[in-house]
């Protein structure tokens, strides 16, 4: 796979942006998704701004802000959560105290049940430098009760985005799952796999006309990194501020998603 | 002889199934025609038929619009999960009867194909 660190397109520079990247304490991540390694690829990939988040917690969160100024790549830091109807929702944040607040809230939530990291996988507490710091015996992979609203609404109250995952997929993607876009929903962008092109997603859900559409890799490797970024003009995605000021521009302002897919 | 199937009303079910009624309670005399169980929305709107009672986890408002596109008899919500407000009004617009039990969907289904809904 090739891979270009920025192209022209009209008077405006294009630059990659992946949101949707899973560190090692998400049990189906790769024991290798920690801070140094994730970030050299992404920067190595021309990767602009990356989204570092784990299903149902932000605990590497910290390690990912800390390790970012060594590299040219903007980290957000979040969480991907199961809402109660059964979809994937990120929250994406650009420091770790918002993302570790919400990860306190979204603790309280899930089910008690443990990991059984030999049938899903190790969940790594990692620092900056990619060691490891113990591992967590709670089982992530799992549905909050927590609707789809209140999530929206527990990343926007900590100056979050809020961006259901992979929205056309049957496992956990909220088209499927809740049939159409529910009315009053407040979120910033929709997520496509990396895959699916604008054209088909419409031609099956024509409810995404006129909404944000994105695509990630939801990376679980290195090797993915990358594989499913978005195009933005580069003065987007180096806004500078808070996220709340520049976050809801960046993701509706995809000009076109990964190779293979017409945006 | 088998109760004919158009006998069956939701009323009738709510009684024998002993589902508490959250909504539409005035729309309680619709005629069930079948049944079917899922919680992927999706699913619904593509399978679900006229006069269909619908069992399922699912409590998202989208339900009732889903029901009521496929112009459903009436929801079941199963195994004790419980509407919000949201869902509830949107019934009560919509006229779909909304009803609850905390038996699960498999034994609900059971039930409603032995009162003849087939």
């Amino acid at each position: 796979m090739s891979w270009v660190c920025g192209e022209r397109m009209g008077a405006d520079t294009l630059v990659a942006i992946d949101l949707h990247v899973h560190s090692a304490l998400s049990p189906c991540g790769a024991d290798e998704m920690r801070p140094p390694a994730v970030l050299l690829t992404a920067e190595q990939r021309g990767i602009r701004v990356l989204g570092v988040v784990d299903h149902s917690t932000a605990g590497n969160a910290r390690a990912f802000i800390e390790a970012a100024p060594a590299f040219d790549v903007r980290v957000l830091v979040g969480l991907e959560v199961e809402s109660a109807e059964g979809v994937h929702t990120l929250a994406l944040f650009d420091d770790w105290p918002p993302a570790m607040e919400m990860d306190r809230d979204v603790a309280e939530r899930l089910p008690a049940l443990r990991n059984r990291p030999g049938l899903l996988g190790s969940q790594h507490y990692v620092d900056a430098l990619g060691d490891t710091l113990g591992e967590e015996p709670r089982l992530l992979i799992a549905a909050t009760d927590l609707t789809i609203e209140e999530l929206a609404d527990m990343a926007h109250e900590r100056g979050g985005l809020s961006i259901p995952a992979h929205v056309e997929r049957q496992a956990n993607g909220l088209l499927p799952t809740l049939g159409f876009v529910p009315q009053g929903l407040s979120v910033d962008a929709f997520e496509l796999s990396r895959h699916t092109g604008r054209s088909d997603a419409l031609r099956r859900w024509p409810d995404l006309s006129g909404r944000p559409v994105l695509w990630s890799s939801d990376a679980h490797c290195l090797d993915d990194i990358g594989a499913g970024a978005s195009w933005v003009p580069r003065g987007v995605a180096e806004a500078s501020g808070p996220l709340r000021d520049w976050g809801p521009d960046l993701v509706r302002s995809v000009v076109r998603g990964p190779a293979g897919t017409d945006a | 002889m088998a109760p004919d199937r158009d006998e069956t009303t939701v009323r009738h079910m709510a009684e024998a199934l002993g589902l508490t009624v959250l909504a539409g309670s005035a729309c309680l005399d619709r005629p069930i025609h079948g049944a079917l169980v899922s919680d992927l929305l999706s699913y619904v709107m593509a399978s679900g038929r006229a006069g269909d009672v619908w069992i399922t986890i699912q409590t998202h408002a989208n339900t009732v619009a889903v029901a009521a596109l496929a112009s459903l008899a009436a929801i079941v919500v199963a195994a004790g999960f419980e509407p919000g407000d949201d869902t509830l009004s949107r019934a009560e617009e919509e006229e779909i009867p909304l009803l609850m039990s905390s038996q699960p969907a498999y034994v609900l289904a059971g039930r409603l194909f032995e009162l003849g809904v087939r």
